[in-house]
């Protein structure tokens, strides 16, 4: 996006402090998701969120199994 | 968001290029009727959304169909054949990382050589960013820059900051359940949360069917796996569905609460104006009998009165009657009586005894003796004398006690006009007791003619329907934990088969959307609760900031989301259904502020207050109250005035309440007055003067 909304992606960020510190898997989708959603929301235009959070979840799942699977 | 400025040309009333500038805090922009106040409002509307009021039709509608109206009317009557009319308002503003933008819209009308106007299809639309930074523009036309522009300021949020006072029963109702919610929806954002959810939640089933199709390794385990989801997904229905009914039976029951508080209340109400009236009925009927004793006073006693006033004074007459004959008496000056054988001595002897002269028998001594001893005789003239005294002592008595008896019955009247005053005064008392109790439009007639038995027997119906909702809420309430408690055991069997599954990957998208899920509904009942309590700390306060200067509202702002409505409760918490047209304005203008304050701060995203007319159903002391506070409120806000001040009066401009608080508040640093200028409507246009 030319115009990005910096202080909505560092509002969201401050909520997800607690998480971040917790679980960082969760975190990196949380944050993806809700600044998708937000953008969707800003913009009215269909962002493929679904498909998007679906990718999100398998790259992290793919990333924790990887070291396994070697 | 911070507006910089305003340029306007060839618009509406406004003829050639005009322009306002702004301040980070309050502008107030100030104009009579008809001197292009609204149509300042409207620049700001049509630059950011192509709209503006179309006064014929009295709707705000897209300019596409009617741009040739927009344009200022002298403007187009200057404008030759083969020349053209260019109309535009450009708007500069800084976003909150102080980067620059500059908005324009604009248009050209030409007019051919025949004198016919050549009206075009679009407005032409241009937004210029500068950074903050590097200084770089970046430009973007048209259908991009209303991208950019929605962005900016989303159009579902303008009716809030783009804020017409005269239409806000129509942007928030308090007591419409859909304008309530779409108002906190627009204006909260909590849709992106709701979305998010959503999302989450759909994807979690996904990954979950996924997880359960693929089979097991463990064959048993797999048809475990199936058979307990699909338990799982039953129980969850019921609870879900207990849920909705549990919900559901809360709202019928606070609905019957409110019924039977009303019922309650009513019949409270009547009761006590019954019994008013009652106390009223017995006074009047003791007021009319001591207005019988009052009249019966005065006719018995008005003859005896007069009677008595007639001889009032008399005593002192009969005083001097009294001492003048014992006086006389004294120094003898009355003579004794003379005895009867003395005259009869006389006679017999033919001498007076008195003067000693003879009195030969038919003498006229001898006859003057001899009447003494007849009727008239001295000692019977003496005893009527004595007599006579004996009744003017008896008099004199009588009359001195007048005056005593005068007062003691004016004592008594006096009394008893007293008592009719006292009860007048109870009753006066009772009538306006009455008359704070009782609802407008209900005659006394009608109060005493009330049925209260079946009032009550109304509002007995309601607490036995509230009863009953009660027990059916607890029996909802012990359903579903039993559901949920089932649903636990069987989540707990379910988790260890996820743990025994050897399907590694789609256990672990499962588990994953699992965690995603439960942390973004998480994180929408938090903003939710932190949302609506932080609104309606911040109405509370606008609330009362606008309301304190008049004494007949009071209240505080309750924001009900269960119910999704906006009102006011007293001390106790009871809800104020009696609430006066202007706590009603103020209370939606609360609410909506409240609204934007929260959001804005939430989002960090500061939307401009631009006002048209905000206060207009405000009056006195609420005007000021309300502008001070809309002032206070926002970072930056724009409130077009309607100006009540004599512009040609001196005294009634300088003595005029809003301007002195524009002159008097440090915090006002721009203010502007507009004036129509021009002798007839063909060139008639508006004029920016600035007044701060």
């Amino acid at each position: 996006m030319a115009i990005k909304n910096s202080d909505v992606m560092r509002q969201i960020e401050m909520m997800l402090k607690g998480i971040k510190e917790k679980d960082l898997q969760q975190y990196t989708i949380i944050k993806e998701l809700l600044s998708e959603v937000y953008l969707e929301y800003n913009t009215g235009r269909n962002r493929n969120v679904e498909r998007k959070l679906t990718d999100l979840i398998d790259a992290e799942v793919s990333f924790k199994l990887k070291p396994t699977q070697q | 968001m911070i507006i910089v400025s305003i340029e306007i040309e060839n618009f509406l009333s406004y003829y050639k290029k005009n322009r306002l500038d702004f301040d980070l805090g309050p502008t107030v922009i100030l104009g009579q009727n008809n001197t292009g106040k609204s149509k300042l409002f409207d620049a700001f509307n049509w630059v950011l959304y192509d709209r503006a009021f179309k006064t014929t039709e009295e709707v705000w509608a897209e300019t596409k169909d009617w741009r040739e109206d927009l344009i200022n009317r002298k403007a187009k009557a200057e404008c030759r054949n083969g020349e053209y009319v260019a109309c535009s308002v450009c708007l500069t503003f800084l976003d909150e990382d102080e980067n620059k933008y500059l908005l324009a819209r604009e248009y050209s009308l030409p007019k051919s050589n025949e004198g016919n106007w050549q009206i075009p299809r679009n407005s032409d639309l241009s937004l210029t960013r500068t950074d903050a930074v590097t200084s770089n523009d970046t430009n973007f036309y048209d259908r991009d820059a209303e991208e950019q522009l929605l962005m900016l300021f989303p159009e579902n949020l303008s009716r809030y900051f783009l804020f017409q006072g005269e239409n806000i029963s129509q942007i928030m109702s308090l007591s419409n359940k859909s304008a309530f919610t779409k108002a906190l929806r627009d204006l909260s954002r909590i849709e992106v949360f709701e979305k998010a959810k959503a999302y989450a939640d759909k994807v979690l089933k996904n990954l979950k069917r996924d997880f359960e199709n693929k089979a097991d390794a463990d064959n048993a385990l797999h048809e475990r796996k199936i058979r307990l989801s699909q338990e799982i997904d039953k129980l969850k229905e019921d609870v879900a569905f207990q849920d909705e009914q549990f919900d559901n039976e809360c709202r019928e029951r606070n609905i019957q609460k409110e019924q039977f508080e009303k019922k309650n209340n009513e019949l409270k109400m009547f009761e006590e104006c019954a019994a008013i009236l009652r106390e009223s009925d017995y006074l009047e009927a003791q007021r009319l009998t001591k207005n019988e004793l009052r009249a019966s006073l005065i006719t018995n006693q008005k003859r005896d009165v007069f009677d008595k006033w007639m001889y009032a004074g008399t005593d002192a007459i009969l005083n001097r009657f009294l001492s003048f004959y014992k006086q006389n008496k004294i120094e003898k000056k009355i003579p004794e009586p003379i005895r009867q054988e003395f005259i009869k001595e006389m006679l017999a002897e033919h001498k007076c005894k008195v003067c000693g002269s003879d009195a030969a028998d038919e003498s006229d001594a001898y006859k003057k003796i001899a009447s003494f001893l007849n009727d008239r005789s001295l000692d019977k003239e003496i005893e009527l004398i004595n007599q006579l005294s004996m009744v003017a002592d008896n008099m004199l008595d009588k009359v001195t006690r007048i005056p005593e008896e005068i007062k003691e019955f004016y004592l008594s009247l006096q009394e008893v006009e007293d008592q009719i005053r006292s009860l007048q005064n109870k009753i006066k008392a009772k009538e306006e007791e009455l008359r704070s109790i009782i609802p407008s439009g209900i005659s006394e007639d009608e109060i005493k003619a009330k049925n209260f038995i079946q009032i009550q027997r109304d509002r007995d119906r309601f607490k036995n329907d509230l009863d009953g909702s009660e027990s059916k809420i607890n029996q909802i309430k012990g359903r579903r934990d039993f559901l949920k408690k089932e649903l636990d055991n069987k989540l707990e069997e379910y988790e260890s088969l996820i743990a025994q599954s050897s399907n590694t990957k789609e256990k672990e998208r499962f588990q994953l959307a699992e965690k995603v899920n439960a942390s973004t509904s998480q994180f929408y009942d938090h903003f939710l609760n932190r949302i609506i309590s932080d609104i309606e700390e911040n109405a509370n306060k606008f609330f009362t900031q606008m309301t304190i200067k008049n004494a007949a509202l009071s209240g505080k702002v309750k924001v009900d989301f269960a119910n999704k409505e906006v009102y006011t409760i007293d001390e106790a918490g009871t809800r104020l259904f009696n609430i006066n047209q202007a706590n009603k304005v103020s209370l939606q203008i609360a609410f909506v502020a409240a609204v934007l304050d929260v959001s804005n701060r939430f989002w960090d995203n500061y939307f401009p207050f631009i006002a048209d007319a905000p206060i207009s159903a405000l009056g006195g002391n609420n005007k000021l109250t309300a502008i001070d506070t809309m002032i206070e409120i926002f970072n930056q806000s724009i409130v077009i005035l309607k100006d009540d001040a004599l512009t040609y009066d001196p005294d009634n401009l300088r003595n005029d309440v809003v301007r002195t608080m524009i002159m008097g508040n440090s915090a006002i640093k721009n203010a502007y007055e507009l004036v129509m200028e021009g002798d007839n409507e063909q060139e008639q246009h508006t004029l920016i003067k600035k007044i701060k």
